[in-house]
């Protein structure tokens, strides 16, 4: 634990280090250095701007983000017993785009937790709409998951798609970006604002994890180990969904974290959510921190959206594990 | 002195007329070893779902120790009935350790962390059914054999007044059939622990059970010691078949015989 939180730190550093403007790796170091009180010499005005106010928000809002979608699929994996759960899969994602798109247009832009309520309904709407079909006499059918997951999410980018074409050329083109996942627009406000609601609610999903690990085997068995199974599971649902909404309204929906890093996490160090939530916020973090990095470098001087490196590596993920699990 | 679980005219099932259990009634004593035995589709695993509160009976009433179960938290009852269920399917790569210190949650907090003495209790569970061996290993990597004794493991770390078997030997070869068997009635007689078992196997039934209660669609056909129940007439008519019944030469216990080839004569 302790190692992988090193890892992250370092990820971190060296990701505020690069990017595409003229401040380089040692320069950028200098002035974290003195920021956190290491060195005495400070640097030139503009590369503290950059490293500081541009690029570090960046990289904490990546850290955060990934956690937190890393987090909310390990959650849904654990309560519909399929390593496919994941956020963007199930189309919680995009039913937090919706909701944050007319939460957008609907003129309340300036108001960020109006935005915030609009996304975490529109996740909720997704994930009932879409464990009620899946659902077949207590079971949820594989097939029928990614299935209802896939046509949830085409209906809402549909009405989504619908939205902006309703709306003004100019905000097209942000939203646009936002959409395909973007970390690169967000003030450092934005980050302490989100900050305490995504740590608390990773924290509460902590809390039921001793639970949710009588459900990873079945609800047949917490509820024989004595658990408030239905309770606990809407609790744990409407967390892990508030947990994507947050996240999804400032940074997009960014796909497939949630798919990819609980499963590693738990191909490495085993299932039980105990361990396994912290080191999945922890790997997941650390991933996106570095998927970010990439996006920043793969086409320098020009940026790719975030998203599109964690598909490229997600995707054939997502192939593998569907070969691997029958039924 | 009070029985320790009591069904009083229980009826269970989709709608009225057609119940799957109707009107089930008995009692199980501390210490006791009931055997359910019937066709498939008498409603075996039905009545023991009931018995675990896992479902609610419609009609009736089922009471542990006095108090109806229907009152009782999920967690008073996990304290004192464990369930061996019939089948159950892996999705994750848990420890078989980890599977079966599953048994202590319900004497544990919020996390459910486990202390020294849950370690110890489980790993003695393990080891008496010889899985041990298994203990770091993911439960999705045994035979089904294997993860049927880590859940009788699992049952016994629960440390439950009342155990209810569900087609306990369903998967295992014959030695572990005779061991778990024995493990389980060892612990009913030493430790008063009352035992309900459901199964397939009248000749099992017959040598490890006190009492059997026979049931054919979803009633009680009869009830009473294995020599009571276990006799040519009754068996024929709720299995529509003709067997043999004579003793187990070991034991004394009332044994079946299938008689093959009557039928067509």
């Amino acid at each position: 634990m302790l190692s992988l939180l090193l890892l992250l730190i370092a990820a971190m550093v060296v990701s505020v280090s690069v990017g595409s403007s003229e401040v380089g790796f040692w320069q950028a170091l200098k002035v974290l250095g003195h920021s956190i009180g290491l060195s005495d010499n400070p640097s030139p005005r503009v590369a503290e701007m950059i490293v500081l106010h541009i690029r570090l928000p960046r990289v904490i809002l990546a850290a955060l983000v990934g956690a937190a979608l890393a987090v909310a699929g390990g959650i849904y994996q654990a309560l519909i017993r399929n390593p496919l759960g994941d956020p963007y899969i199930l189309g919680v994602s995009s039913g937090a785009v919706l909701g944050s798109v007319v939460g957008l247009i609907s003129g309340m832009a300036g108001n960020w937790l109006a935005t915030q309520i609009f996304a975490f309904m529109g996740a909720i709407v997704a994930i009932v709409i879409v464990y009620q079909v899946a659902k077949t006499g207590g079971r949820i059918n594989t097939m029928k998951l990614i299935l209802a997951g896939v046509i949830v999410s085409a209906f809402f980018s549909g009405i989504t798609m619908f939205l902006f074409s309703t709306a003004s050329g100019s905000t097209i083109t942000n939203i646009l970006f936002w959409m395909m996942g973007d970390l690169s627009t967000q003030p450092l406000s934005t980050i302490w604002r989100i900050a305490p609601f995504v740590l608390g609610i990773m924290v509460l999903l902590y809390l039921l994890s001793g639970e949710l690990n009588l459900v990873m085997v079945s609800e047949e068995n917490a509820l024989q180990l004595g658990v408030n199974v239905e309770r606990m599971k809407k609790g744990a649902f409407v967390l892990a969904s508030l947990l994507t909404g947050a996240v999804v309204s400032v940074s997009g929906a960014i796909g497939f974290i949630g798919l990819i890093v609980p499963n590693m996490v738990r191909l490495l160090w085993g299932a039980d959510l105990r361990s396994h939530l912290p080191l999945t916020a922890l790997s997941g973090a650390g991933f996106l921190v570095l998927s970010d990095t990439l996006a920043r470098l793969v086409l320098y001087p020009t940026e790719l959206p975030v998203g599109v490196i964690t598909a490229a590596f997600g995707a054939p993920f997502f192939i593998y594990l569907l070969k691997q699990k029958v039924g | 002195m009070a029985s320790l679980l009591e069904a009083i005219e229980v009826s269970y099932g989709y709608r009225a007329p057609r119940w799957v259990i109707d009107g089930v009634s008995f009692s199980v004593e501390e210490g006791e070893f009931v055997g359910i035995i019937g066709p498939n589709g008498a409603g075996k695993t039905t009545l023991l779902k009931l018995l675990d509160g896992l479902l609610e009976p419609q009609q009736g009433e089922i009471r542990l120790k006095r108090r109806a179960m229907r009152e009782m938290s999920r967690r008073e009852i996990a304290r004192q009935v464990a369930i061996l269920p019939q089948e159950v399917t892996f999705y994750f790569n848990f420890t078989s350790l980890e599977i079966v210190l599953q048994g202590r949650a319900p004497f544990l907090g919020g996390l459910r962390l486990e202390g020294e003495k849950d370690v110890e209790i489980a790993r003695n569970a393990m080891d008496k059914t010889g899985t041990l061996q298994f203990a770091d290993l993911s439960i999705t990597e045994l035979s089904e054999g294997e993860k049927q004794r880590v859940l009788v493991a699992r049952a016994l770390t629960q440390q439950p007044r009342l155990l209810l078997l569900d087609e306990p030997t369903a998967n295992l070869d014959l030695n572990y059939q005779v061991e778990v068997m024995d493990l389980v009635r060892a612990r009913s007689q030493q430790e008063g622990v009352a035992v309900v078992m459901a199964s397939h196997d009248i000749n099992l039934a017959a040598e490890y059970c006190d009492r059997l209660l026979l049931l054919k669609e979803g009633r009680v056909f009869c009830q009473g010691r294995p020599e009571e129940v276990i006799n040519e007439r009754v068996l024929t008519q709720v299995y529509e078949c003709h067997l043999l019944v004579d003793r187990n030469p070991l034991s004394g216990s009332p044994r079946i015989t299938l008689r093959s080839g009557i039928n067509q004569e």
